[in-house]
């Protein structure tokens, strides 16, 4: 009896320990999760302000750039306006000079070059009106990046929340309405997935089944 | 000159005027804006629209929701629409067809692509 009283002991002795030993392994990982907590709690808070200027920046690069399109637009469009009345002028002096009795045939040559020239100008500031579609491009894939950036301010602002990580100096944050952002994520100003002939091959045969 | 009435959709203001411009150099004078699906639906109520040109993605009320709306009404249901947009995946493109979109074209587009696809739109 007293032999077994005697290894029931050290058996209790043995688990007292085990549970010490383990309770003190447990301290320890908590301690050192804090630590880290600690250690990321900066960066996070920083982040969480930092990205709100983030996206701020990229929408005012896209109001400015459109700003920027909005003018060259109207100078193209002057430019072009222009053009037609230089067009209009040439046209009339060359029927003018045409009825004429004396037709300088040499005036009249010239007169029809600068027509040409002038047409010519017209139409390069129809190529550079075409070519500020950039402008709705561009917009849309900073509207994507800026989305991105939301989503992660998001994430993070849960992560804090969650972990009860408060700057200190209030927890009320202020945050920035978001815009409400339309974009195609996959906008992209030299490659299309589907060319035009591959789009028509589809539009006509959308229309023989909705003819059948 | 044609006598077409085109209302041209888009939230873009620089899509907006550069459409309304190709349109006018192709003969296309009378040319009305929405910035998005609901301004646009608004404009149809109020004005007599022959066909219409749109954009897919607009806040508020995209093209697709817009044209799906505008083919529930009696007097837009056989409008003509012409869809522009960046979206150029093919399952985009058959999605907007079935929506009741009549044509389509990818941005960048050139001014002779949209002379092309409204004069076929019309024709078709």
């Amino acid at each position: 009896m007293a032999k077994n009283d005697e290894s029931a002991s050290v058996t209790g002795e043995n688990v007292n320990d085990s549970l010490q030993w383990g309770l003190t392994l447990l301290k320890r990982s908590i301690h050192e999760l804090m630590g880290s907590l600690s250690a990321i709690q900066k960066p996070l808070t920083e982040s969480k302000w930092q990205l709100p200027q983030a996206t701020s920046q990229l929408d005012r690069i896209s109001e400015q750039t459109e700003q920027a399109t909005k003018q060259v637009l109207d100078l193209v469009e002057k430019i072009g306006e222009h053009q037609s009345d230089v067009i209009d002028l040439l046209n009339q002096s060359i029927n003018t000079l045409r009825d004429t009795e004396d037709v300088n045939l040499e005036v009249i040559a010239k007169l029809e070059a600068a027509e040409e020239h002038a047409n010519r100008t017209q139409n390069d500031t129809y190529t550079i009106m075409d070519a500020l579609q950039f402008q709705d491009i561009t917009a849309q894939q900073i509207n994507h990046a800026a989305s991105l950036l939301e989503e992660v301010e998001g994430k993070i602002e849960n992560i804090v929340g969650q972990l009860d990580m408060g700057d200190g100096e209030g927890e009320a944050v202020q945050k920035q309405s978001k815009n409400q952002r339309a974009f195609n994520p996959n906008a992209d100003m030299l490659v299309k997935q589907t060319n035009q002939a591959g789009i028509d091959s589809l539009v006509k045969s959308s229309r023989a089944k909705t003819e059948e | 000159m044609s006598d077409l009435k085109i209302l041209a959709v888009d939230d873009s203001s620089t899509m907006r005027r550069i459409i309304i411009n190709t349109l006018k150099r192709a003969g296309f004078e009378d040319v009305v804006e929405a910035c998005d699906g609901k301004e646009a639906l608004a404009k149809l109520e109020t004005e007599k629209i022959d066909f219409v040109i749109t954009d897919w993605n607009m806040p508020e009320m995209d093209g697709l929701t817009f044209v799906t709306n505008m083919r529930k009404s009696d007097s837009h249901s056989k409008t003509p629409v012409l869809m522009v947009t960046m979206r150029s995946v093919k399952e985009d493109i058959v999605e907007a067809l079935k929506a009741g979109v009549n044509n389509y074209i990818v941005k960048p587009f050139t001014p002779d692509t949209l002379k092309e696809k409204i004069d076929q739109t019309l024709a078709g």
